[in-house]
């Protein structure tokens, strides 16, 4: 008995030590919260804001860049490039924003813009901006609900509506059906009359009040319950799945969020949130990044081909995003263009094109995210990796 | 021969005195520093440094994002990661000149950083993103780059100090390098003796007992590692009484009274310690006065007591003294 408590103590002890091993090792001002609140303090402070969420700048920018121009942070977004540990550089990444540094930016998204007028995007809609435009518009400081999201990217930068379409649901006279809660927020409520919504993925939870927590239904462990949600003027209907037995009763909560329909997933693991001793990460191939930037740049996003006009907004012959990064021209038989890809300025390490999952370009395969300096004698540069056209060859080599 | 013994005895006075100075004098070392800093501290501890003035630049010649301060030659000596340059102000604040330009040649930066002294006053400047430290004399000339005898390429260089002829760097994301002028590498630290490896050391001192003390920034720690490299103690500024650690620690400085001087760039404030982490005052707030911070990096203690803090949102120096 006394060797078996002791074993306990001993394994016991073990565990609390592997665990704040762990805590260390994911421990960021963008995780592992729970630690102390001095990484709150990072960027709010409680009683003297001089930003909205109790940020301690009015600029969001400005807490970003902080520690994003190379001195806090392996993703130095200013220049453009990735830390190795130690004290190695790495690749290109994500482009450049200059702000700090204001080397040559020729173009860039504007990510300091608090409130400008128009936030039209090019191949947008006002219906589809955003009213103000910040780091925060494409990324998530708090991390994500993916949880292995790189860049801790949202779920789609348009009308991210998280905090703001929460509702609870009631239970309808058919068991397995709720409706949205008559204390919805009236704005959802209006929203959910309009077509728009339908662009938009909804995600049901629910209150376990053992845990104290909402739990997302579908997404396996600990509830794994499939559902459906259903539109119909003015009513908002969540159906479970009449096979499953969740053992809910009268008056257990349920809520819906809606995040926009072109759902960002990220096939990159390797974030240094969640491992901060990896080393050699490349930029990604997001599956559906294309659908990220059409949130805001929406007839972008449309075209299939440039042999027909598409468009939301406005109808125009485009590039077709989506589709094999390999089309004409090449002499290998369809993976590598004569030269390589020479002229992209590619950010992997071992100079493959970013495409996703499927071989299929993308939007950053021609821009970057955040700026460029390439020049041009056009209006814009419009964060074009080369100058004007000069990287259509690398697929088209005509 | 009571005259002897009194020859003797002044003498004696004589030789003690000129052997101890003129040790001081071959170090460069101030003798009434190093007396001061070996003294303890009064049970009250030290007092809060008060604001004195701030120092913006004029004209064209503003500073935009200082990063980094020293003082040496009887001039303050800024580096700004905006303007790409080091300004050179006079103590009291007047502009000189600044050298450097935007670029990746000789003379020019990439963001310049971390700066340092040598006894010679030759200027040594952290050019992080061009990776190197180059060398400028104390008008601005360019010197040199500063050639590691090992022939490996410096990282992202931030911090610099230099101390008792040897030259201490810190690498982002994570590593301490010690140097000889000449090149010679004596040191490197990456065993941090702790679970858990340097994140982004913004800042480096030594003291005088030549311990050295790093702004472990990302870790929200102090190191302090024995002239061998070996953890000698980490605090973090929090205290049984309530103190929340220091979040992002980055410029560290050691007054000549042995205070510790730690600047959190997202708190807005500068901290007081003792040499073992115990908390004596903070001071600062977010603002846009001449005694507040926006984002305060790097600091500096000058021989006369008085501290020089970059203030990189309100693109200024805040000179304090207490």
């Amino acid at each position: 008995m006394k060797r078996t408590v002791i074993l306990l103590v001993l394994v016991a002890g073990l565990v609390v030590l592997m665990a704040g091993a762990a805590l260390a090792a994911t421990r960021t001002v963008h995780s592992g919260f729970s630690t102390n609140s001095s990484l709150c303090a990072s960027c709010h402070t409680m009683h003297e804001a001089a930003g909205a969420k109790l940020l301690t700048d009015s600029n969001l920018a400005n807490s970003c860049i902080d520690c994003h121009d190379g001195t806090g942070s392996y993703y130095d977004v200013d220049t453009g490039r990735l830390l190795e540990d130690g004290a190695g550089v790495n690749t290109p990444l994500g482009g450049i924003f200059g702000i700090v540094t204001p080397s040559g930016v020729t173009s860039l998204h504007n990510a300091d813009l608090q409130a400008a007028a128009d936030l039209t995007a090019f191949g947008g809609h006002a219906d589809a901006g955003i009213s103000t435009f910040t780091c925060a518009s494409c990324h998530d400081p708090h991390g994500n609900k993916s949880g292995t999201n790189a860049r801790l990217l949202l779920l789609g930068p348009n009308k991210v509506p998280h905090t703001a379409a929460v509702a609870e649901l009631f239970q309808t006279a058919t068991p397995t059906e709720w409706e949205l809660a008559a204390t919805a927020p009236a704005a959802l409520k209006e929203w959910a009359d309009e077509a728009t919504w339908a662009g938009y993925k909804p995600v049901v939870w629910h209150w376990d009040d053992s845990a104290a927590a909402w739990y997302p239904l579908g997404g396996g462990s600990p509830l794994s319950v499939t559902y459906t949600v259903q539109y119909s003027p003015g009513l908002i209907i969540f159906s479970a799945d009449p096979t499953a037995d969740p053992g809910w009763e009268a008056g257990d909560k349920l809520a819906i969020d809606f995040y926009p329909k072109s759902e960002f997933v990220a096939t990159y693991t390797n974030n240094r949130a969640l491992d901060q001793t990896a080393t050699g990460q490349e930029i990604p191939s997001y599956t559906e990044v294309s659908d990220f930037c059409a949130g805001c740049h929406v007839d972008f996003g449309l075209s299939t081909s440039a042999m027909a006009q598409s468009g939301a907004y406005a109808q125009a012959y485009r590039h077709a995003v989506d589709v094999s990064a390999v089309k004409t021209g090449v002499s290998d038989g369809g993976t590598v263009p004569d030269g390589g890809w020479t002229n992209l300025g590619l950010e992997t390490g071992d100079g493959a094109l970013p495409q996703d999952a499927s071989g299929n370009m993308t939007c950053l395969t021609c821009h970057w995210a955040h700026g460029t300096k390439a020049t041009t004698s056009r209006p814009s540069s419009a964060l074009l990796r080369q100058p004007d056209l000069d990287a259509c060859q690398d697929c088209h080599d005509k | 021969m009571k005259a002897t013994h009194l020859i003797i005895i002044v003498l004696t006075i004589t030789l003690v005195g000129t052997v101890v100075f003129g040790a001081f004098y071959l170090m460069k070392r101030n003798p009434a520093e190093t007396l001061a800093y070996n003294i303890p501290i009064s049970i009250t501890g030290p007092t809060t440094p008060t604001f004195k003035f701030a120092i913006y630049g004029e004209g064209a010649n503003k500073l935009a994002r200082p990063m980094a301060v020293i003082v040496a030659n009887n001039r303050i000596y800024v580096s700004d990661s905006v303007k790409e340059q080091v300004f050179i102000f006079e103590l009291d604040g007047t502009f000189v000149k600044a050298f450097g330009e935007p670029g990746d040649e000789p003379g020019q930066f990439r963001f310049p950083y971390g700066l340092a002294v040598d006894r010679d006053g030759n200027i040594y400047v952290a050019d992080m993103k061009n990776q190197r430290i180059q060398v400028f004399d104390q008008d601005g000339q360019f010197l040199r780059v500063f050639e590691r005898s090992d022939g490996e390429p410096f990282g992202s260089v931030a911090a610099l100090a230099i101390h008792d002829g040897q030259l201490y760097v810190t690498e982002l994301p994570g590593r301490i390098s010690v140097f000889k002028l000449s090149g010679e590498k004596v040191l490197e630290i990456r065993d941090t003796g702790t679970d858990t490896a340097l994140s982004f050391p913004n800042g480096i001192a030594v003291d005088g007992n030549g311990d050295i003390y790093v702004a472990d920034s990302n870790n929200n720690r102090i190191l302090v590692f024995d002239s061998e490299g070996k953890l000698v103690r980490s605090f973090d500024g929090s205290s049984e009484a309530g103190d929340s650690p220091i979040g992002f620690p980055r410029g560290i400085a050691i007054s000549n009274k042995g205070v510790v001087f730690v600047v959190s760039s997202m708190a807005h404030k500068v901290y007081g310690l003792s040499r073992e982490g115990e908390r004596y005052f903070a001071f600062g707030t977010s603002g846009v006065q001449n005694d507040e911070f926006q984002y305060p990096n790097g600091i500096f203690i000058d021989s006369m007591g008085r501290i020089y803090i970059t203030d990189k949102g309100n693109q200024a120096i805040k000179v304090y003294a207490h």
